[in-house]
């Protein structure tokens, strides 16, 4: 912890950065702090009941000087940030924590997210400094990570239809899946166009198959899988599952898993035509 | 038309997104060398298959159409250098979501089909036709 508020606080007194983002304590949660003059710096924390991905409020702080505390699946984000060209790297410092694991917020016993079951990236992939983690050092669970995802395929469609009706029709159209999702940073994003209406707007069957599928297409190949949409969801739909299904994809199809380098194209504005000839035997006549 | 449906049940509405340079014109063909062919098919012309958007596959099949295919230029063929490129990953991803929630694969089809392909384009609307038509009606969303 004296780690991190130092380097918050060195940053703010030389003046590199405007604020600090990160995590505080606040009667007993952990709320994100914004963090602008090195006296403040102290409340500064970071343990496992830091969940939330910081990188979305960059939506807000775009081109301004900041520093962000960034978990290793929080830190991905930057990287497609930077390969979709929204930020510069100049502008924003990133202070890598290192993290085997953050709580599940959802459940009773509070063990580790699912999401960091198979965590690779424990130590952020992209920082400008890094916060060595203290206390022992838990390493993920091995095994077939999309086993979830392989089981709900077998099913035959019919009742994966049924199980995605049912939940789809929780929905209540609150677009918070969207808001916090670092990555759905669209100022005027497609669910709120009306000539054409592409996404019916009421919480419908068609409306909310349309929007989940929607929801779930334009993150294809950009999902870091930091599960804060799932954690969003006041009505508890399974929305890693379908993020799931398409990194499984994704990485099978084009060998691509999102945020690992800045300097590489997302693999849906990519192309490699002797790879790809590969998908036509299977699905194009 | 009354007649043939009482005969088969069910006959599918399809349509069809095809490309201006190829497909578009192969269908053309089609028509000018007069094959038979099943005639369930209503085309839509876009200016490359790079405009096809998911949104087009997603807005038919919640407006209860029975299946969609969707054509393009030959790998490499493609007017504006590369654009069945970029379509063919948006397309196999989508399709895969859609099968992941419960879509059968029937209903969203694919293929390459050149303007001098009069006869493949036949034979791709009559074979995506008996599929529909073995798949059953659409009726998820009613
Ligand atoms: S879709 Fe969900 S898991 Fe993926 S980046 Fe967005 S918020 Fe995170
Ligand atoms: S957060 Fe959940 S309820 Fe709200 S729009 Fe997203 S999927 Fe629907
Ligand atoms: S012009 Fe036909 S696919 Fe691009």
């Amino acid at each position: 912890m004296k780690e991190l508020i130092d380097k918050a606080k060195e940053l703010l007194k030389e003046k590199k950065v405007e604020t600090v983002i990160g995590y505080r304590e606040i009667r007993g949660c952990v709320v994100p702090a914004y963090v602008d003059s090195p006296c403040d710096a102290d409340c500064l924390i970071f343990d496992k009941r830091c969940v939330y991905n910081l990188a979305n409020y960059l939506k807000w702080f775009k081109n301004k000087n900041v520093a962000l505390v960034l978990k290793g699946c929080d830190a991905k984000s930057i990287n497609v940030w930077l390969q979709e060209f929204q930020i510069k790297r100049e502008n924003i410092f990133i202070i890598g924590v290192e993290c085997y694991g953050v709580m599940n917020e959802k459940s009773a016993d509070a063990g580790l997210s699912d999401k960091c079951g198979h965590c690779e990236a424990h130590v952020p992939n992209i920082y400008d400094a890094v916060i060595k983690h203290q206390g022992d050092k838990k390493e993920s669970v091995q095994g077939e990570p999309f086993k979830d995802i392989q089981e709900f395929e077998k099913l035959p469609h019919d009742e994966r239809w049924d199980f995605w009706k049912k939940q789809f029709e929780k929905c209540i159209k609150c677009y918070a899946c969207r808001e916090i999702c670092p990555m759905c940073y669209c100022k005027e994003c497609i669910v709120e166009r009306n000539i054409p209406q592409w996404i019916m707007s009421s919480p419908s069957v068609k409306g909310n198959f349309e929007w989940n599928m929607v929801r779930a297409f334009h993150l294809a190949g950009r999902c870091v899988e930091c599960g804060e949409c799932e954690r969003a969801c006041p009505v508890n739909i399974p929305l890693m599952k379908l993020n799931k299904k398409l990194i499984k994809e994704m990485k099978e199809l084009f060998d691509y898993s999102a945020g690992q380098k800045e300097d590489v194209k997302s693999a849906i504005d990519d192309f490699y035509p002797e790879k790809d000839i590969k998908i036509d035997d299977k699905m194009i006549r | 038309m009354e007649e043939k449906k009482e005969k088969n049940g069910f006959e599918p509405r399809l349509v069809g997104i095809l490309c201006r340079w190829c497909s578009y014109q192969g269908a053309d063909l089609a028509g000018t060398s007069r094959l038979k062919y099943e005639p369930n098919m209503t085309v839509l012309r876009v200016p490359c298959s790079a405009r096809m958007s998911p949104l087009f596959l997603m807005k038919g099949l919640t407006s209860d159409i029975d299946g969609i295919l969707f054509s393009g230029c030959h790998p490499g063929d493609c007017h504006y250098i590369s654009g069945n490129m970029n379509a063919r990953r948006r397309f196999v991803i989508f399709k895969k979501l859609l099968e992941f929630a419960g879509m059968e694969p029937e209903r969203i089809q694919m293929s390459w089909c050149s303007a001098s392909e009069d006869k493949k384009w036949a034979d791709i609307v009559d074979s995506v036709t008996i599929e529909v038509k073995k798949t059953g009606p659409n009726n998820k969303f009613k």
